[in-house]
């Protein structure tokens, strides 16, 4: 409504029911349509003579290139994760294009603009690690409700998701995959039932008076850290055979059918939702089975997650939670309501238009916190806060050191984990010693995208032969115009039961000259010495932010103003397009 | 809960909230910009009901600043057209519209009309219409959101005389509830009768820091005389008797939490200075019926009166402990939490009776989430509009003409363009031959405002802020609708569901800095 004439939207979900509390482009026959063309079609309804284009799409797929980001003169991110978002600020950066990232959380919300020079980039501040969990906690001596949710999602992953990920279920994955391609859901469920809520926890039992009959001497030191952390645990194991778990009536749910989500159990229901979360996961996802993704708003996931949590939390002793409960701390579900996107859309045109007019050293970074009475929107001056040594806006050239196990390193390991999480680099091309090994990119022929494919799941050194002669590797990423380089150190103390992922990933800045390690750093880098290993348990793909609706941002023409200077603005406006 | 479509907010102001929140009637009187968007951002939340008061046609200018209407409803009613377009944004609210002129209903004081509301947003009303629509707040208990925006500058002014607020939920408030200082009867005896010495290393830094607390205050108060330690002097010594209980303090984490927990105890007060303000009100006496919250209030008055303290709240915050350790605990706290809900609704049957009042329903919901917050009740008391400028408050106002930055020259500049406009029924700066003799008007207007505001002589006010207003004149623009829309709905949504403190009471949003600041003379 301020008077761009020329807004393209790129996004690439589809809309859930969830989002209507907050979305007004959108109805309830949208849902399951896609974001971005429901988003165009309801503003085109609005202004006819608007040019608006949307895409469906990751804005880090490779169509959308530096030509794509270069007509834009404004980008408006309304992300929900921080790798996406350290993409565009990145591609922003290198083409000198101005970035306005926004976001909310509840009754908060914020605005950032980010322009080469003026302003601190993105990843100039480090962003918060997430929560970690140490690993034997979730494995062997939960707590708290939480260690049963994040040991359920690994459960889930062991059954039905993707090999590729870092689980220490590995054991229950290899031991019954069999059982889970068969389809056979009654077998199944059984089988997983009696391993983990029954099996498991009577074979802890007897290992704490394995110690009583032993003594330390000859039991291994995690043993005995898991036996003293289980010591005065009632553990209670759970046999599936006192339970009818094929009930005539399903009792956890109400007349019409909805599971109620908001009360507490008894311990046989949760017992049946367990069988029929297994049996609605193989019937209804069969072709999906193996690459099944958990998803907060997905019922017989979640249905999944419910049971199996409350069940782990009945065998040590930890109290149930509802499953509106689980289904938050499980989805790390941040709430987001309308108002406060309303504001962040108003702060985030006021920005764009000072952009736009020139009045770049008036930028701010607001934020809105309206919680309590006396919080209101405070802003604060950027511009005087750039970060000299960030790797993404300075000149400075980053130099990693990774050591990884010779007998398990993959190059699928370098590329999805080191690359793509560790350092969210979205279009990898790798060179050793002059020679490229790796690309990505839309403009390869068939030829090479097989012959790159076949080279995944090679080991790095055995196969490729990488590393041998020269130990660096160049990263280079010319979407984001990110180079790095990488050197590389083979070892077989990179001991797994340490090292989850498999690697040490270190940074070393260009000249070996050692960082301050920052908080970033300390996530990428897995602990090394403490006895106790630690493992990031939280998605990096969780939402971190629930983002203005892009529907918000996107609604503005032109105004009949009386100041001169916002005319001016107005002038720019025309001439601008937008990308959310 | 049938349908999720409202998850996401359920996160934020919870099952009761949205009941509340479905069972509201907002009017809005006037629908431009800032009032429209109020209601997108209550409608799609799932309020229960609303309606449009206006009495205008939608114009040409609406369409470049109202996303509620269309190119070919020109000429049409706005009250209709707004209405309509919006309750299409969700099929769970119903409206209506009202195409008659609003100054009608304000000005013969109908009582009968404001009645069926909950909370009524209204946009830019004169200063007269809203002195009447304060009055008229008064007597039927209605929250009122006033909405005015020139330019790039939004004003918003809430005003409820007394709102009550159970869940507060300030982030910074002490929401567990330990007792640590004057521990009920079955805490005390399990925390004392605790046996320490003689469990393994595990369980001895798995102790939860409450029994080590009472444990230590209790050895404490029996060495002087049954007094907490009170001075610098005394709390440094009471924590070193506490390092002294650790086998080894540097692996102990729970004698570690113990120390940085020791201030709950010493802070403790058995009834908080604000709670008793509330209880001392008449209206936790008073024999008649106030609202549910005064009822509660009245019942807690006798519960602290026989027991001596509030009811616990049962909340305990996570610890160093074993599993079966802090369940035992929690425990202990909850059940003592249901016995003391047990007693305030005894206590509501009670009064009521002796009240001849029918037995007061409520849910054991309502009486857990009253005896949970109990220690953190807030009631927010606002000045009404009329009292700004005839009785400022000028204890933090004052302060703001010493800020060169501060928000407060608008804050000037708006009542003064509102002045204007009460005298010559026009906004300033209509056309641009009238700028320059309507900002003469109004600065003639501002060192009367200044000095009842209690500016201090050496003040030098700005006047390109009375310029700038009147350059503004009452010319909208979207965005700073859409946000001063976002403030406006938050704030309605605290004063519905009674949780959060509501602002108290002026906002002011200043686009061409990106700044607001929150007013109460």
């Amino acid at each position: 409504m301020t008077g761009f004439k020329q807004i393209e939207v790129v996004d690439m979900d589809t809309i859930d029911i969830s989002n209507l509390n907050r979305q007004f482009l959108f109805t309830r026959e949208d849902v399951g349509k896609h974001k971005s063309e429901c988003a165009a079609k309801a503003i085109k309804r609005r202004f006819p003579a608007l040019n608006i284009k949307h895409y469906v799409g990751n804005i880090k797929d490779g169509r959308f290139d530096s030509d794509f980001f270069k007509s834009f003169d404004l980008i408006y991110n309304a992300l929900d994760n921080i790798d996406a978002r350290k993409h565009v600020n990145r591609v922003c950066i290198s083409l000198n294009r101005p970035l306005i990232d926004g976001g909310s959380t509840g009754y908060i919300g914020t605005t950032v603009s980010i322009l080469k020079d003026k302003t601190p980039c993105y990843e100039c501040i480090p962003k918060p690690t997430p929560k970690q969990f140490p690993v034997c906690t979730i494995r062997a001596t939960p707590d708290k409700m939480i260690h049963c949710i994040v040991w359920a999602k690994y459960l889930l992953n062991a059954l039905f998701g993707d090999q590729g990920e870092v689980n220490f279920l590995e054991d229950i994955r290899e031991e019954l995959s069999e059982v889970v391609k068969n389809g056979d859901y009654k077998a199944l469920a059984t089988k997983v039932f009696t391993k983990v809520f029954d099996e498991e926890i009577h074979s802890q039992l007897e290992l704490r008076n394995k110690k009583q009959e032993y003594g330390k001497s000859e039991l291994k030191e995690e043993e005995i850290k898991v036996i003293e952390m289980l010591r005065k645990k009632e553990l209670q194991p759970l046999d599936s055979t006192v339970f009818n778990t094929n009930p005539e009536e399903i009792k956890y749910e109400d007349k019409e059918g909805n599971r109620k989500d908001t009360e507490i159990w008894d311990i046989s229901l949760y017992v049946q939702l367990f069988y029929k979360s297994i049996e609605s996961i193989l019937t209804k996802y069969g072709d999906k089975v193996g690459h099944i993704e958990f998803d907060k708003d997905d019922e017989i996931l979640l249905g999944f997650i419910i049971a199996c949590s409350n069940l782990r939390a009945y065998n040590y002793n930890i109290a149930k939670e509802t499953g509106f409960k689980i289904k938050e701390m499980a989805g790390n579900i941040i709430p987001a309501i309308s108002s406060t996107n309303g504001i962040v859309a108003g702060m985030e045109v006021i920005e764009g238009l000072k952009i736009l007019s020139g009045q770049t050293s008036k930028l701010k970074a607001v934020t809105f916190s309206s919680k309590n009475a006396d919080r209101v929107i405070t802003s604060s001056d950027i511009t005087q806060e750039i970060n000299k040594n960030c790797q993404i806006c300075s000149n400075v050239k980053p130099l990693y050191k990774l050591t990884v196990d010779e007998e398990t390193f993959k190059l699928q390991d370098l590329i999805e984990k080191v690359l793509k999480k560790d350092l969210s680099i979205s279009s990898p091309t790798l060179e050793c010693g002059g020679k490229i090994f790796f690309e990505t990119g839309d403009d390869l022929d068939e030829d090479e995208i097989e012959e790159y494919e076949h080279k995944l799941p090679k080991l790095l050194k055995g196969d490729l032969n990488v590393g041998d002669k020269y130990n660096k590797i160049r990263v280079d990423d010319f979407l984001q115009d990110f180079t790095c380089d990488i050197e590389l150190h083979y070892s077989k103390v990179v001991n797994k039961d340490e090292n989850p992922q498999g690697y040490i990933f270190e940074i070393v800045v260009e000249g070996s000259q050692k960082q301050n390690p920052s908080k970033e750093e300390a996530k990428i880098v897995p602990e090394q010495d403490k006895s106790e290993p630690t493992y990031t348990c939280v998605d990096q793909n969780s939402d971190d932010v629930i983002i203005a609706d892009p529907a918000d941002i996107c609604q503005k023409t032109a105004v009949k103003r009386k100041s001169d200077e916002l005319e001016e603005i107005d002038h720019q406006a025309k001439r601008s397009k937008i990308t959310i | 809960m049938t349908d999720n479509k409202y998850d996401r907010q359920l996160r934020l102001w919870g099952a009761d909230g949205q009941k509340r929140l479905s069972e509201a009637s907002i009017l809005l009187i006037n629908a431009p910009a800032a009032g429209t968007e109020t209601l997108k951002n209550l409608i799609l939340p799932g309020v229960g009901f609303i309606t449009v008061l206006d009495d205008k046609l939608v114009e040409e200018r609406d369409l470049g600043t109202n996303f509620f209407v269309t190119k070919d409803s020109i000429g049409k009613s706005r009250a209709e057209i707004t209405m309509e377009l919006l309750t299409e944004l969700n099929e769970d609210v119903k409206g209506a519209h009202i195409h008659e002129s609003p100054s009608k209903y304000i000005n013969e004081k109908n009582l009968e009309f404001f009645k069926q509301f909950t909370l009524i947003i209204a946009c830019d009303l004169t200063d007269a219409e809203i002195d009447i629509l304060c009055d008229i707040g008064d007597e039927l208990g209605l929250g009122l959101i006033f909405l005015r925006s020139y330019g790039m500058i939004g004003y918003l002014r809430l005003y409820k005389k007394e709102h009550a607020c159970i869940q507060s939920k300030h982030a910074d408030k002490e929401l567990d509830d330990l007792r640590l200082a004057e521990p009920f009867e079955e805490l005390e005896k399990y925390a004392l009768e605790f046996e320490m010495s003689s469990l393994g290393s595990l369980e001895h830094g798995h102790t939860p820091y409450v029994i080590i607390l009472i444990k230590a205050l209790h050895k404490w108060k029996e060495a002087h005389d049954g007094k907490m330690p009170s001075n610098f002097e005394e709390k440094d010594a009471f924590k070193a008797t506490i390092k002294e209980m650790a086998r080894d303090f540097s692996k102990e984490a729970n004698f570690n939490e113990a120390i940085e927990n020791a201030y709950k105890a010493f802070s403790y007060e058995s009834v908080p200075y604000e709670i008793q303000q509330i209880l001392d009100n008449p209206k936790a006496d008073s024999k008649e019926f106030h609202s549910n919250f005064w009822t509660l209030v009245s019942a807690l008055k006798q519960f602290i009166a026989e027991n001596g303290c509030l009811p616990v709240s049962g909340k305990v915050p996570d610890m160093t402990a074993t599993s079966d350790f802090y369940i035992t605990l929690q425990k202990i706290y909850q059940e003592k939490a249901k016995e003391d809900r047990e007693k305030i609704k005894e206590i509501i049957t009670k009064q009521a009776d002796e009240k001849g009042l029918m037995e007061m329903l409520f849910e054991d919901e309502d009486i857990k989430v009253f005896c949970e917050n109990a220690r953190n009740l807030e009631v927010t008391r606002m000045e009404n509009y009329k009292q700004e400028l005839e009785n400022p408050n000028t204890e933090d106002i004052s302060a703001e003409f010493f800020d060169p930055d501060s928000s407060v020259q608008w804050y000037v500049a708006v009542r003064c363009a509102e002045a204007f406009r009460t005298t010559n029924s026009r906004y300033p700066g209509e056309t641009k031959e009238q700028i320059e003799s309507d900002v003469a008007e109004m600065s003639a207007l501002v060192p009367d405002l200044l000095k009842k505001l209690g500016a201090d002589e050496s003040f030098e006010y700005n006047y390109d802020h009375i310029h700038e207003i009147a350059r503004y004149s009452n010319s909208t623009l979207h965005n700073i609708g859409a946000l001063l829309g976002g403030v406006g709905a938050q704030e309605a949504v605290k004063l519905i569901t009674e949780q959060y403190t509501p602002l108290n009471h002026t906002y002011i949003f200043d686009g061409a800095h990106c700044k607001s600041q929150v007013f109460n003379p």
